[in-house]
């Protein structure tokens, strides 16, 4: 993530999907809630961004 | 002037380019919905001239809120230090120098985001418009370190001067690349271009702040010893009158012409300030010493009046610390 605008816009987008998510910028992680790992993986993929566990 | 054209440049080169990373989706929805491709055109004019102009007003805003918390020279000394510190600190965030610069950032908050993304929706031209002037809610972070400088310039035309000139340089980019640019962004090289452009404005930044706390480590003064100006200096002392010292300074558009080089302490000082067709901030006149403060006349005279009470340098300068000059006070 480049900027704060990073994160929002996964957070914004997992939002769309239903998907209860905080995702911190300077701490460059994503937190989720559920078992939706696959699906947010994608969503974050798309977005052109990638996960590391 | 300089900073304006400084600014300027900065959005012509790296400016646009971090604005698009940021801003550049939301333009994107917006003028997908809109068909056709002159419409489309139209869009983008609308949304950038809509986002120069919301930025101006900024701009003016930033510079008023300045112009009110200045409260005396060494109060704007600190605040030039926090400015020149957080330009540093995008520089290190820009470069990736270690994640503790990652929480010096303005993050718009999440509500206006979710506002602006569904402004985008709109088929009409009035989401360009909309979005344009909401772009002020979440600037990239060359805009946001461009809105400090703004702000430390204290004065509401030249912060709007500065913020206009650097949203007109990011517009080109905007217009003619679109969204291919931010392939571009992904390349190291853009990275250090802008870092040396933030830190070009923070050693500008710690500099004045140096100016105006009246050191004599500024950039002009090591500017001097290097070319000898120092050696060449021809020594001038005040002329003494009525139980004052006279000397007379000429501000000029880039700086400050004494008469006078050397005072005496102890014996009071009427100094005399003469502008002729002057328009720069060298009009906002600082002794920091003696907390004097004085915006001069575009032309005219205006006098001021202390008394140094100990010998060593004492200096003066513009209200941002960009143009210094000082007087050697003996016994």
């Amino acid at each position: 993530m480049d900027c704060p605008s990073c994160a929002m816009l996964i957070e914004s987008e997992l939002d769309d999907k239903g998907i209860n998510c905080k995702c911190s910028y300077a701490k460059e992680t994503l937190e989720i809630s559920g078992e939706v790992v696959e699906e947010v993986v994608k969503i974050v993929s798309d977005l052109g961004y990638k996960i590391e566990e | 002037m300089n900073t304006i054209w400084l600014a300027f440049l900065t959005g012509l080169t790296s400016g646009g380019f971090s604005c698009i990373a940021v801003q550049g989706g939301l333009l994107t929805s917006a003028v997908a919905n809109i068909e056709n491709k002159k419409d489309n055109r139209v869009a983008v004019s609308v949304f950038l001239v809509s986002k120069i102009l919301s930025y101006t007003l900024l701009g003016f805003i930033l510079g008023l809120i300045g112009s009110q918390l200045v409260l005396t020279p060494k109060v704007s000394a600190i605040f030039q230090i926090v400015i020149g510190l957080f330009l540093l600190a995008t520089a290190g965030r820009i470069l990736n120098l270690h994640p503790f610069f990652r929480y010096f950032v303005i993050q718009p908050p999440r509500f206006v985001y979710k506002f602006i993304k569904n402004q985008t929706k709109g088929k009409t031209l009035f989401a360009p418009i909309i979005l344009g002037a909401l772009t002020i809610l979440m600037p990239c972070g060359i805009t946001q370190a461009m809105m400090i400088v703004a702000l430390g310039t204290a004065s509401s035309i030249q912060s709007a001067l500065i913020m206009f000139a650097f949203i007109l340089g990011t517009s080109p980019v905007f217009f003619a690349l679109g969204l291919s640019i931010t392939k571009l962004i992904k390349y190291r090289a853009f990275n250090y271009i802008s870092a040396l452009v933030i830190t070009v404005f923070a050693v500008i930044a710690l500099n004045g702040a140096a100016g105006l706390w009246g050191s004599s480590h500024t950039l002009q003064n090591f500017w001097s010893v290097i070319s000898g100006g120092t050696n060449t200096q021809i020594v001038r002392s005040a002329n003494i009158a009525a139980g004052y010292q006279e000397a007379t300074i000429y501000v000029d558009n880039n700086g400050y012409r004494s008469d006078t080089t050397t005072l005496k302490a102890g014996v009071p000082v009427r100094l005399k300030l003469i502008t002729n067709n002057v328009f720069s901030c060298s009009r906002s006149f600082v002794i920091p010493s003696f907390n004097i403060s004085k915006i001069l006349p575009s032309s005219g005279e205006e006098i001021v009046e202390f008394t140094p009470n100990k010998p060593g340098r004492l200096a003066y300068s513009c209200s941002m610390g960009m143009y210094t000059g000082s007087f050697d006070v003996i016994n």
